[in-house]
């Protein structure tokens, strides 16, 4: 838990997060799986942390040769891919912002830096699809079952059992979503679709998250029907636009707000304006209306028209959808049994487990089915509080 | 409802058949028929309004012409002025969203029923860099991670925050001097940049500072610029541009800067700005950029309108239109006093940002300065007087006027001669190689004695002296000339002073490692003007001015390399003059009467610029020392001088008080130094 909640903290701050590695081997302290060359390191202080890391590894994958060169930066050697797509065999990467001048030729890499948005603008160009599974918990379910996930009231929580690790198809989708319009936002979301095509989760994270990943699809057949892809992803499309859609209505209120009022004060001023000129122009004219000379007040409305489009312009709001990757999922779920109790009655309830996370969810209520955050003792049976008798 | 309610109302939008969309500017009636004037895409155009015109959602009318301090009045919420929301306006808001989904999704999609799957290594980088791309909110400046070089504080963060959150990118920064109103401006273009919300920008600077500027926007923000010279302009060829407000402002680039339709423009030393009859002030009116953000320390001088006009370039109605600011925050005929302050400066926050050194945590060490008079041998003394002399009498002959060759080579010899005897032989060898119209008999004269002199300068024995006084504490030392520089690090060298060398003319790695040198080993480091930009050199506290600069901003910057945020240490700044010579004089006005190693960094920018001088501070002091020759004229000519200075920095210190007063509410009057 305290990973993921390191991993969450450091996304929130614009940091990549420290993943334990891809395929939960051991790793080194570099964050990088033991078997790989070592990257040069020489992070300073005033780098983004975990930056120089990425850009390491990133390099790495694209079959790049990094050496150490002084004062901390790195020569790299570019991979012919890289070479076609930069035009050049060489390029010494520069990390330190405190250097106030680099070599002729270097990029400075930082996050937003041109050299470090020339290696994300080559990072984020192709979309990506991987298979993996999820590893399962160790127990499945806490050994008391549902005890501390759903109160109970005249009720007693029997011994819990879980049934046999079983794997079902997941399919994680991962968009990032960018609103313009004042100043332009951006939020990452996934969208983790279950078996039948119902949406379990939607995050707002770049990964899934408080998962153990694992390469590979494990007892799961890699094909998958063509239809039963596409019911999946109208499903995750028809998520995406109701997330979007939400987001656009939040954003849509506080964006409107800031134009109206914008346009309100442009509003207020130039109508004034106006009037104090057409009044000057009268009292010039010497109160006859049809000798007013209008080309001051024509010009003020013109320019208001003017002000006013730009103003709507500047707030007019636009969302983009952008879907980079799928990563299809063999999540290890279990069934958990566990009884409930008053004296002689017993009620059996029976539930799924989330063991990649080694969460039960909500048990289910006896009556309704329906997931119970609480249960209760009514009519000689259990239930939910909505179920049972006022 | 009330039946006689007007139909359309002023502010609303309606839809024409035939024009589009236009605005509602205004509703009369003109015999006996109600008319509406309707602007459609710059066209105004009267319509009847006994018709049925179909008016566009969300265009909310204005309510009444409604005083200006009303909508200031309110707390601000989320950003702006918490104005209230009409439920049309937020049913409009929600309709008027454009959603597009981007190309990548089918290319994802045709690739996972492909089943062109990747290693999961691949996915996790790919994460990782949507989590190093992304700008996740408005709680974040992505631009921060990106600036090279730059010392930031928490006052340019919140300014920028400020400017991008609540001011929509339209704000006047008026930090006092030396608080980075210019890196807060870099941020703001750069953040924008970074979201993408901004492809082109204009930066409208005072002509002197174009090139500065554009060194500055690439090395610390990696913003390319170009300077628009010339007279097809630079104007939507590149999508940076920096240029002189005189220059875009000019009627033959006014429509080309238009037609570039730039998306921010910032103007430095906005002040410029504060008369709305000017040129400038109706071309960036008339530009009016999505974002703007003009920069000053001084956005009041003389009277309130200036302020007025700051604000309504910037953000019109925020005061109101003139007549009700004037009614509301002008008292009688003083023009500089406002009443209703508070009201008043509630309102300016909402436009404008104004940090005080006060407001901030930021300390500077102390700065201590010495005079080492060089003690001047005769025949030193004899030869400065006889080529000031000639100099004079060259600069005042008929061939040598400012815009001929000769002027400057009198000038720069002038001031190679308060530097050292070595610098000053090469250029009067040059004169006496290529004399046109001098005597060059008398030159070459001039050239040997120079030479002679040289070997044994009286100022080297002095530098050595107070080197050795030194124990060993690093010290740089500045000059302007580079056979100076030869000079002081052969008699360095042959003490056993350690020593290195910073110039110009050094390539990228040779400065890096020279600087390293003195950081880690060496005792000295011997710097042109080169070393006197960018470079921080804290770890030192021991400046010495070999020589002394006749522009006191060269001066400063010299200085501000290791007098800066940061410097832990108090600062030792050691000037090395002879009397008698123009620097002395030079000196004598700087120090004693301005007391400008007492002012802040940028102070002294402000002072020389509310004096107003005709030409620059150097042309200044050249004129008034080859226009008298007697002792006792000079005297009074630099005394005139010095007191043209003096006043400079009472008006300055008037308008910054006048100005805290103002936007702060604490009269805080500091002690008049000079």
């Amino acid at each position: 838990m305290t990973t993921v909640t390191k991993q969450r903290t450091r996304a929130k701050n614009g940091a990549a997060p420290a993943r334990n590695g891809a395929n939960g081997k051991v790793h080194n302290g570099n964050g990088k799986p033991a078997g790989l060359p070592e990257v040069p390191r020489g992070e300073t202080a005033a780098e983004s942390p975990g930056w120089r890391r990425f850009v390491g590894r990133w390099l790495e994958a694209h079959h790049c040769k990094v050496e150490a060169a002084p004062r901390g930066d790195w020569e790299v050697e570019l991979s012919p891919e890289l070479q076609k797509r930069w035009r050049r065999q060489r390029v010494r990467l520069v990390f330190d912002p405190a250097r106030p001048t680099v070599p002729r030729g270097a990029w400075f890499t930082a996050p937003g830096s041109a050299g470090g948005r020339r290696i994300l603008e080559a990072a984020l160009a192709e979309p990506l699809f991987t298979r993996r599974t999820a590893l399962a918990c160790v127990p499945g379910a806490p050994d008391d079952g549902w005890t501390s996930a759903c109160r109970v009231r005249g009720l007693n929580w029997g011994p819990a059992r879980l049934g046999p690790v079983r794997y079902e198809r997941r399919v994680a989708f991962h968009a990032v979503i960018t609103r313009w319009g004042g100043l332009p936002w951006q939020e990452q979301w996934v969208v983790l679709v279950g078996a039948g095509g119902e949406v379990l989760e939607r995050v707002q994270a770049a990964q899934v998250a408080e998962v153990r990943p694992r390469e590979g699809l494990y007892q799961l057949p890699e094909e998958l029907e063509p239809e039963v892809r596409e019911r999946w992803l109208l499903s995750a499309r028809a998520t995406l636009e109701a997330l979007a859609e939400e987001r656009e209505r939040e954003w849509a209120v506080s964006v409107g707000r800031l134009r109206d009022d914008e346009l309100d004060r442009l509003g207020s001023f130039f109508s004034a304006r106006i009037e104090e000129e057409e009044e000057r122009m009268r009292r010039r004219a010497g109160h006859d209306e049809h000798e007013l000379e209008h080309g001051d007040a024509t010009s003020l409305k013109l320019e208001w028209e003017r002000r006013a489009a730009e103003v709507r312009q500047r707030w007019e709001m636009r969302t983009e959808v952008r879907l980079w990757g799928i990563e299809e999922w063999s999540w290890p779920v279990a069934d958990l049994e566990q009884e409930l109790r008053s004296g002689a009655m017993r009620v059996k309830v029976k539930g799924p487990v989330d063991v990649a996370r080694g969460r039960p969810a909500l048990p289910p209520c006896p009556s309704c089915g329906k997931p119970a955050e609480m249960l209760v003792r009514a009519r000689g049976t259990a239930c939910c509080a909505a179920c049972a008798p006022a | 409802m009330d039946v006689t309610e007007p139909r359309y109302q002023v502010g609303q939008r309606l839809h024409h058949p035939q024009f589009g969309e236009g605005l509602v500017v205004e509703v009369h009636t003109d015999r006996g028929r109600e008319v509406l004037e309707v602007v459609f895409d710059g066209q105004l155009r009267r319509l009847s309004a006994q018709r049925e015109w179909e008016i566009v959602d969300g265009s909310a009318p204005v309510s009444a012409p409604r005083p200006a301090a009303d909508a200031g009045d309110d707390e601000f919420e989320a950003n702006g002025d918490g104005a209230q929301v009409t439920p049309a306006s937020r049913a409009g808001a929600s309709r008027d969203g454009l959603r597009h989904w981007h190309q990548q999704g089918d290319a994802l999609l045709k690739r996972w029923l492909d089943n062109a799957s990747h290693p999961q290594s691949h996915f996790d980088l790919r994460a990782d860099a949507e989590a190093w791309a992304g700008w996740a909110s408005a709680d974040r400046l992505v631009s921060l991670e990106s600036l090279r070089g730059v010392e930031r504080f928490p006052h340019q963060e919140t300014a920028c925050f400020k400017v991008l959150r609540d001011f929509g990118g339209r704000g006047i920064l008026a930090d006092e001097v030396g608080l980075g109103k210019t890196v807060e401006a870099g941020i703001v273009l750069k953040e924008y940049v970074l979201r993408g919300a901004v492809r082109t920008a204009l930066v409208l600077v005072p002509a002197s500072l174009c090139e500065q500027w554009r060194a500055e926007l690439w090395e610390k923000f990696e913003l390319d610029f170009v300077v628009s010279r010339g007279p097809a302009g630079q104007w939507g060829r590149h999508p940076f541009v920096i240029s002189s407000l005189e220059t875009a402002r000019h009627e033959r680039h006014r429509k080309r800067v238009r037609g570039a339709d730039y998306d921010m423009v910032v103007c430095d030393e906005a002040h410029r700005l504060r008369n709305h009859l000017t040129l400038g002030w109706k071309f960036l009116n008339d530009l009016n950029p999505r974002y703007l953000l003009l920069l000053t320390a001084t956005p009041v001088q003389n009277d309130l309108r200036e302020l007025y006009n700051l604000v309504t370039l910037v953000r019109p109605g925020t005061v109101g239109t003139f007549s009700q600011f004037r009614r509301d925050f002008l008292s009688g005929h003083d023009k500089r006093t406002p009443r209703n302050t508070p009201r008043l400066r509630r309102l300016l926050k909402s436009v404008m940002i104004r940090t005080r050194r006060a407001d901030t945590t930021l300390t500077f060490a102390p700065r201590k300065v010495e005079t080492l008079w060089v003690p001047q041998s005769a025949a030193e003394r004899q030869l400065y007087r006889q080529v000031s002399e000639f100099v004079a009498s060259a600069v005042h002959a008929e061939h040598a006027q400012p815009g001929r060759p000769h002027y400057f080579t009198l000038m720069v010899l002038q001031k190679e001669m308060g530097s050292s005897w070595a610098s000053a032989s090469g250029t009067l060898e040059k004169l006496a190689a290529h004399p046109e119209g001098l005597d060059s008999k008398r030159v070459k004269g001039f050239a040997e004695r120079a030479r002679t002199l040289s070997e044994d300068a009286s100022k080297l024995r002095t530098l050595l002296r107070c080197i050795a006084g030194l124990r060993g504490e690093k010290a740089i030392i500045f000059t302007q000339f580079r056979a100076t520089q030869d000079a002081i690090v052969a008699a360095l060298e042959a003490e056993k002073v350690t020593t290195s060398v910073f110039h110009g003319e050094m390539g990228w790695r040779e400065k890096e490692e020279s600087l390293e040198r003195f950081r880690n080993h060496d005792q000295v480091l011997v710097s042109t003007e080169a070393g006197g930009e960018g470079r921080n050199l804290q770890f030192a506290r021991i400046v010495i001015n070999y020589d002394l600069p006749w522009n006191p901003m060269r001066l400063e910057q010299r200085i501000g390399r290791v007098h800066r945020l940061g410097q832990e240490h108090p600062v030792r700044v050691v000037n090395l003059v002879s009397r008698g010579t123009l620097e002395a004089y030079v000196l004598e006005i700087l120090d004693r009467k301005i007391r400008m190693f007492e002012l802040v960094v940028g102070e002294m920018e402000e002072i020389l610029g509310a004096w107003q001088m005709q030409g620059s501070f150097e042309d200044e002091v050249f004129r008034r020392w080859t226009e008298s020759s007697a002792p006792r004229v000079r005297k009074r000519r630099f005394t005139e001088l010095a007191q043209h200075l003096v006043t400079a920095r009472k008006l300055y210190q008037q308008q910054r008080d006048s100005q805290s007063m103002l936007f702060h509410g604490a009269h805080e009057p500091e002690e008049d130094r000079s």
